[in-house]
């Protein structure tokens, strides 16, 4: 096997770095939230449109969407170069929460980048 | 025992060798002595237990050798009911507003009685149980303050605590304190008189209840048993009779130790009321908040009252007064 | 490793130790008349008017200073809670819509959970309300075992067994929550079919069997020994096969038979008190087991309701109830206290007087049987894992 592409088998679904349980923890936080504001939307779709349009809670919510977005991708973003954590084109992290490891998955079709484990049930 | 005696600070709580006491009830009518209201009561009304059912009484606690007390409603009794309670020595509780003075028994002033012009002025009594509604906390001290002197042990019953708020307590707890002050001036001026909200606590070092159901009962004008009368006037079931009747299941919950809350606790002059706390919290052995947040106001009230009973006990050189006399003729030459 | 193995790592319910559950008795309606079901007056009229949650709601995300978790769970239950999904959905709406209005610390930090017979969980309206909460629900599925065994219990009115209108949806349910598990309940009639149901639900993929044996007192003579023998017969097969590598039943524990310690151990078991259930008419019990379709003798224990809130004074013996004070001797000088569980609610209803404080210990002899397989079980494991 090439060994690039050897390289590239055996980093794939491998432990690649660990954080703090606060780093974790500040993960789940903004996880959690991504998923409630998503649903919250989808929610909130399903009114009736005069209901949605001018309804104050839609712009808080879109606005929190925005702020809880931009900050779970920073904090990706600043751990991997806290850690150097190692990438590779077509895969994504995903932490692990019980355990705070990080692993370079594979991505699949429904897959988006910078991805995370479902928390612990 | 009942509450209207000074606690004992050595004794170790409730035990089987403390002797039994029991409480009679002569008088459906009669009004409380205690934190329960008799919703009879106060109507000048009465209704005598039955002779024949008091002579059965006072031979069963002879038999048992039971102390008892005897809960008066407002009418004299008559003489047949009199010849049976000289057959046993006992302590009377009567309340303020009956026709005839008992020597020597506890005298009951309830929240009617006290409003009355004069009424707190003529009492004289060893013993004085003062039962206060919850729209007079605010005047407490005012209540109190003049009948300090009237008696050597006051014993204050708050009526309606299910309805204390926070507000209400913090009245209370500042009432205290100015009773307080005014027991220390008593104090000063050489006068010793207890008031067991403020004073039971100074010398407790563990628990001192009320022991309901433990080392004391009551029994009702029916002749059958109730851990006290609030739980007779309240509908409850009796826990026995006379006959040998026993029906009591799960009493020892009464007792401190299975109480998760009190058995931590050290406000050792609370009564631990298992009246309010069944009707409050549902549980026997648990008590409401007010009820204890009540029992921590007078707790931290007696620690104030600590800090201003300041009689220093003056150094001395000598171990044998003899010498101060020597002294003095020395001195005389 | 065994450390990963299933068996040695019971699951973690969500939150544990700082979650309050909510839980809503929607309805007290449900298809099946199962045999052993606590809601013994089942009816189609008392179901909860969406008022009435919504009231319920407000009260709770506005005491903050009574209700102060970290996070919540809010549970619906029944009779069979599916049989009222829109009013589920909008509940569920209607919470996330105020928590987030109000910048509640319960937004972001919350689960719905339901406890369904299955029966309806392929329904359109069900698929949607999941699908719309996907990352925050958990649903389980009670499924008793074998066709056998489940059917004895889990009937219809007509006395028609339930199974095969609940295993249809399991692949479906499985594939939606592939970590769920199930509870399973064992009365007398269901002690020689353990081994079969346990296995035969791991074969229909789920892979955590939470059992046990109801509280009630419905033990005689000899349960116990089939009780033990039908564990051991399973501890035999998991160690054969090496199940317990991947799957969990609750049955076998290392903390099972220990002695406890009067003071480390003392915690009350049961989360009576620590929850809220709320009936179709807005009343707050310390627990469904409280409420008057779950009492067969007492009075129910009603802690107030969503329009006066919360008594404090019912809930204070509730939290201040431990293990020592409510056992009787027996069960504090016990040498294999460690696992003996018991259910406030029963308790209360079987207590010779009006209290909770009073353990019942029906269940005191399927106990010792249980850890006597547990003994035999769990040498055995370790000796398998060492030699490995």
């Amino acid at each position: 096997m090439h060994k690039e592409h050897k390289n590239s088998v055996e980093a794939v679904n491998k432990v690649v770095g660990t954080v703090t349980p606060e780093e974790r923890d500040e993960i789940m936080r903004l996880y959690e939230r991504k998923n409630s504001l998503k649903e919250l939307f989808s929610s909130l779709m399903c009114m009736p449109r005069e209901e949605v349009e001018g309804n104050f809670l839609y712009e808080k919510l879109v606005n929190d969407i925005t702020k809880t977005t931009s900050e779970f991708t920073a904090w990706w973003d600043n751990k991997s170069v806290k850690y150097k954590w190692k990438n590779m084109h077509g895969h994504s992290w995903q932490i692990d929460f019980k355990t705070c490891e990080i692993f370079l998955k594979t991505n699949t079709h429904n897959c988006q980048p910078m991805r995370e484990m479902p928390p612990p049930k | 025992m009942i509450m209207h005696n000074p606690p004992n600070p050595t004794a170790a709580g409730a035990s089987q060798t403390d002797k039994k006491h029991v409480l009679v009830i002569l008088d459906e009518y009669a009004s409380s002595f205690c934190h329960y209201v008799n919703p009879k009561g106060g109507s000048g009304q009465s209704q005598l237990i039955s002779h024949s059912t008091l002579k059965k009484v006072i031979e069963f606690l002879k038999f048992k050798y039971y102390t008892p007390q005897f809960l008066f409603g407002n009418a004299c009794l008559p003489d047949s009911y009199e010849l049976e309670l000289s057959q046993i020595e006992h302590v009377r509780i009567v309340p303020v507003s009956h026709p005839k003075a008992y020597p020597n028994s506890i005298i009951v002033i309830n929240p009617d009685e006290y409003r009355v012009p004069g009424v707190l002025g003529n009492i004289s009594a060893e013993v004085l149980i003062l039962r206060i509604l919850k729209q007079d906390v605010a005047r407490l001290a005012e209540i109190v303050t003049p009948i300090l002197d009237k008696c050597k042990r006051l014993n204050i019953s708050l009526v309606e605590i299910e309805d204390y708020n926070d507000e209400d307590i913090r009245q209370y707890r500042k009432q205290l304190d100015l009773i307080s002050k005014s027991l220390a001036n008593c104090y000063k001026e050489k006068q010793a008189v207890e008031v067991n909200c403020l004073t039971d606590r100074l010398m407790l070092r563990q628990m001192n209840n009320c022991n309901a159901g433990i080392t004391h009962f009551a029994i009702a004008p029916d002749g059958r048993f109730y851990t006290c009368p609030a739980f007779y006037y309240c509908g409850d079931s009796s826990i026995g009779d006379i006959e040998g009747e026993d029906n009591f299941p799960n009493s020892h919950l009464l007792d401190i130790k299975y109480s998760p809350i009190c058995s931590v606790c050290d406000a050792f002059h609370c009564k631990r009321c298992v009246f309010l706390n069944k009707k409050l919290t549902l549980e026997v052995n648990t008590p409401s908040w007010q009820q204890c947040k009540i029992a921590h106001a007078e707790r931290d009230s007696s620690r104030f009252l600590l800090s201003m009973i300041d009689w220093p006990i003056p150094e001395i050189t000598y171990d044998d007064p003899f010498i101060l006399v020597k002294e003095k003729d020395k001195s005389k030459g | 490793m065994a450390t990963d193995c299933k068996q040695l790592n019971p699951p973690v319910p969500w939150g544990e130790g700082k979650t309050k559950t909510i839980t809503f008795v929607v309805t007290q309606d449900c298809q099946l008349r199962c045999k052993y079901c606590y809601v013994v007056g089942k009816n189609d009229t008392c179901s909860m008017d969406f008022q009435i949650a919504k009231k319920t709601i407000d009260y709770l995300l506005e005491h903050r200073e009574l209700l102060d978790n970290e996070s919540v769970v809010l549970e619906f239950i029944g009779g069979e809670p599916l049989l009222e999904i829109d009013l589920v959905d909008k509940i569920c709406d209607y919470f996330k819509f105020v928590s987030f209005k109000l910048d509640h610390p319960w937004f972001g930090n919350y689960r719905f959970s339901l406890t369904t017979n299955g029966i309806l969980y392929d329904n359109k309206k069900v698929q949607q309300f999941i699908r719309k909460n996907k990352a925050h629900i958990s649903i389980g599925i009670t499924i008793d075992g074998t066709k056998k065994k489940h059917d004895m219990q889990r009937v219809y009115p007509d006395g028609r067994g339930s199974y095969d209108d609940v295993v249809r949806n399991i692949p479906l349910w499985q594939k939606q929550f592939p970590d769920a598990g199930t509870k399973v309940t064992i009365s007398r009639e269901d002690i020689p079919y353990i081994k079969e149901s346990v296995l035969h639900l791991w074969g229909l993929g789920i892979k955590e069997v939470n059992a046990n044996v109801v509280f009630e007192d419905v033990w005689q003579k000899g349960d116990d020994a089939l009780f033990e023998g039908q564990l051991k017969q399973l501890a035999d097969y998991m160690l054969e096969n090496k199940l317990y590598n991947n799957h969990f039943c609750s049955f076998f524990s290392e903390l099972v038979g220990k002695p406890l310690d009067p003071i480390q151990d003392n915690q009350n078991w049961c989360g009576a008190g620590k929850m809220l259930a709320i009936d179709y008419a807005g009343t707050f019990y310390p627990c469904l087991r409280f409420t008057p379709s779950c009492l067969r003798r007492k009075k129910a224990i009603v802690l107030g309701n969503c329009h006066e809130g919360i008594n404090v004074n019912k809930l204070r013996p509730f939290l201040a109830l431990n293990r020592t004070v409510q056992s009787p001797e027996k069960c504090l000088k016990c040498e294999v206290a460690g696992g003996c569980a018991w259910c406030q609610g029963e308790n209360y209803d079987a207590a010779d007087s009006d209290t909770i404080y009073q353990r019942s210990t029906s269940i005191c002899l399927m106990h010792k049987a249980r850890v006597r397989a547990n003994n035999y079980f769990w040498p055995r494991f370790h000796s398998q894992i060492d030699n490995k």
